[in-house]
């Protein structure tokens, strides 16, 4: 995958973040049943997103080392990325 | 021992720490406006993760988060859900403004603005909507803590004494070691605050019903309105999803505009650290949950506080809980508001001599770094009478703030991504952004959809500065080139362009 698709997906995630938690798409998931760990179905979902974004910039940060450092011996897992 | 005393003396303690940990700071840096303003650019991942973290997370998190949930139930959520929003950006502009600060030396947002937009207008008008929208903040922080002071000490500590007291050691340390203080003292206080959050916001509601999952089934059993976004309004009837949708937007835009944020940038040792602030804040932001969960252990409490912000120095007073812990709290609340209250007056004190003053004076280094000090303490005077006084609707005033810093965020924008941006664009759609920001935050009745006045105010304001833009005469492509830092030889520091200018 290229640098570009990655920032393209990343983005994508923090503008469906952005419509996930306000109107009309929190409409869809505004309910207060499941409990989830304790929490309210709707603040459990908020909360899932932010959680989330965290990951998804880990997982960005992470590809963008892997592409900045291409000395690795192993020369299937340069072409890999 | 009377318990107010074991509580003073807890956080007398607690205070003496953090002016300690504050003074050794300073040390640590150079004796230049770099190190003051900017930390000589040399912060560390912990550092900047607990002073991002840290400023965020003020009195109003520590107090309003849990008055919100406890009052106005699900609409407290949009706390929750901007944060993370507002900083993702950050992760790529960041690094982008760390780099042109580098390069030419800047240490604030008008800086860099008017290294692209060289106007000294521009500057003025950036330094004054900035103390214009700080000064309400400030002045929050410090009676947050003056609150929290005189409700735990019984009122033998009264709010005047205990908002001097607390400020008294954040002047102090702000004085003697700059940014240094704000990034080592907020490190302590972050990591105190997340602790206290912690503790209380799994403590109480297993206390006093037997788990968080028990708690919200009764919740739900009473007052299911509460657990529906967009929850309540502070009068108690439902919110509008205009309301709370917009709250959530212009608050995710204008977060990373507040200057005591943007100027982190220029702070950062390097890229990866600032990237990698932005990559944890999620792990800051999951804070208001414990917050929000001490809130909601207060909805179905017997009594009430006086006001819905009290809540949580009144629970943890009536739950029975030892002096000793009762202290602590008491500091974690004080570490919410010094913690914002710090970086806020260094802030507003940096920008209004860096930008407000010095492109109009020619100062010496040493000038600015007097001048620096002294508005910190005139700012600090300024928010500390504001404090005083119980009348004045702060929490208003600081709802408009948002929309007037959220306004920056179009020129900062263009500043770095949109090369045919022109001064007389930049100029144009802030006048006319804030213009309306300011109309609809004084005509609230005249809002459509109860949007945010930020919204409003962005929605005149980018087709402004686009059009403006496009109709008058493009940049000098040399200076955007200087800018961009594509000719670094003899990089020319924003005096310089200024005066060209003028």
């Amino acid at each position: 995958m290229s640098e570009r698709w990655a920032r393209i997906l990343v983005t994508g995630y923090f503008l469906l973040f952005a419509a996930a938690v306000t109107w009309p798409g929190l409409t869809l998931f505004n309910h207060t049943r499941p409990l989830v760990l304790g929490l309210p179905f709707v603040m459990a979902w908020i909360t899932g997103w932010v959680v989330m974004s965290g990951v998804v910039l880990f997982a960005f940060e992470m590809f963008q080392r892997r592409r900045a450092t291409p000395s690795q011996p192993d020369h299937t897992r340069q072409r890999e990325v | 021992m009377e318990r107010w005393v074991v509580i003073t003396l807890v956080l007398t303690g607690y205070l003496l720490i953090t002016l300690a940990i504050g003074l050794a700071a300073g040390r640590r840096s150079s004796s230049s406006v770099s190190g003051f303003v900017a930390g000589d650019r040399d912060f560390g991942l912990l550092v900047m993760y607990f002073v991002t973290g840290a400023s965020v997370f003020s009195a109003f998190a520590f107090l309003g988060g849990p008055g919100w949930a406890y009052s106005r139930g699900a609409a407290a959520f949009y706390i929750l859900s901007y944060g993370a929003l507002g900083m993702a950006p950050f992760y790529w502009v960041g690094p982008r403004v760390a780099k042109i600060g580098r390069a030419h030396g800047y240490v604030t947002q008008a800086q860099l603005l008017t290294g692209r937009f060289p106007s000294r207008f521009l500057s003025a008008l950036v330094a004054t909507l900035t103390i214009i929208a700080f000064i309400p903040y400030i002045t929050l922080q410090m009676r947050g803590a003056g609150i929290v002071i005189a409700a735990v000490t019984e009122n033998h500590i009264p709010l005047w004494a205990g908002a001097a007291l607390a400020y008294g050691v954040v002047i102090t340390y702000v004085l003697a070691s700059g940014v240094m203080a704000v990034g080592w003292t907020n490190t302590f206080q972050g990591i105190f605050m997340l602790v206290i959050a912690w503790t209380l916001g799994i403590y109480l509601p297993f206390k006093m019903y037997g788990g968080v999952g028990p708690m919200f089934e009764r919740i739900l059993a009473e007052r299911p309105e509460l657990l529906s976004v967009p929850g309540l309004t502070a009068s108690g009837s439902p919110w509008s999803w205009g309301g709370y949708s917009s709250a959530i937007l212009v608050s995710a835009i204008g977060l990373q505009m507040w200057p005591h944020l943007f100027m982190k940038a220029f702070t950062a040792k390097d890229d990866v650290t600032l990237r990698r602030t932005v990559m944890l804040f999620p792990t800051f932001q999951i804070f208001l949950i414990p917050v929000f969960l001490i809130g909601f252990a207060g909805v179905l409490m017997e009594g009430a506080p006086s006001s819905p912000d009290f809540v949580l120095p009144y629970m943890v007073l009536s739950t029975g809980l030892p002096a000793l812990v009762v202290g602590l709290f008491c500091a974690g609340a004080l570490s919410a508001s010094m913690s914002t209250g710090d970086a806020l007056l260094h802030g507003a004190a940096s920008v209004a001599v860096e930008d407000g003053l010095r492109p109009f004076l020619s100062l010496s280094d040493y000038q600015q770094r007097v001048l620096i000090r002294i508005l910190v303490v005139v700012v600090g005077a300024v928010a500390y009478v504001f404090a005083l006084d119980p009348d004045s609707s702060l929490v208003d005033l600081l709802l408009g703030s948002y929309g007037i810093i959220a306004q920056l965020a179009p020129p900062i924008f263009a500043a770095i991504y949109w090369r045919r941006a022109t001064t007389a664009g930049a100029l144009a759609g802030l006048i006319a952004g804030s213009a309306v920001s300011v109309f609809f935050f004084l005509n609230p009745e005249l809002k459509p959809f109860e949007l945010h006045e930020g919204i409003l105010g962005l929605a005149i304001h980018i087709p402004v500065l686009v059009g403006v833009s496009l109709g008058t005469a493009a940049q000098d492509p040399d200076q955007i080139a200087r800018f961009f830092g594509r000719e670094m030889d003899d990089p020319p520091c924003v005096l310089n362009q200024n005066e060209k200018t003028s």
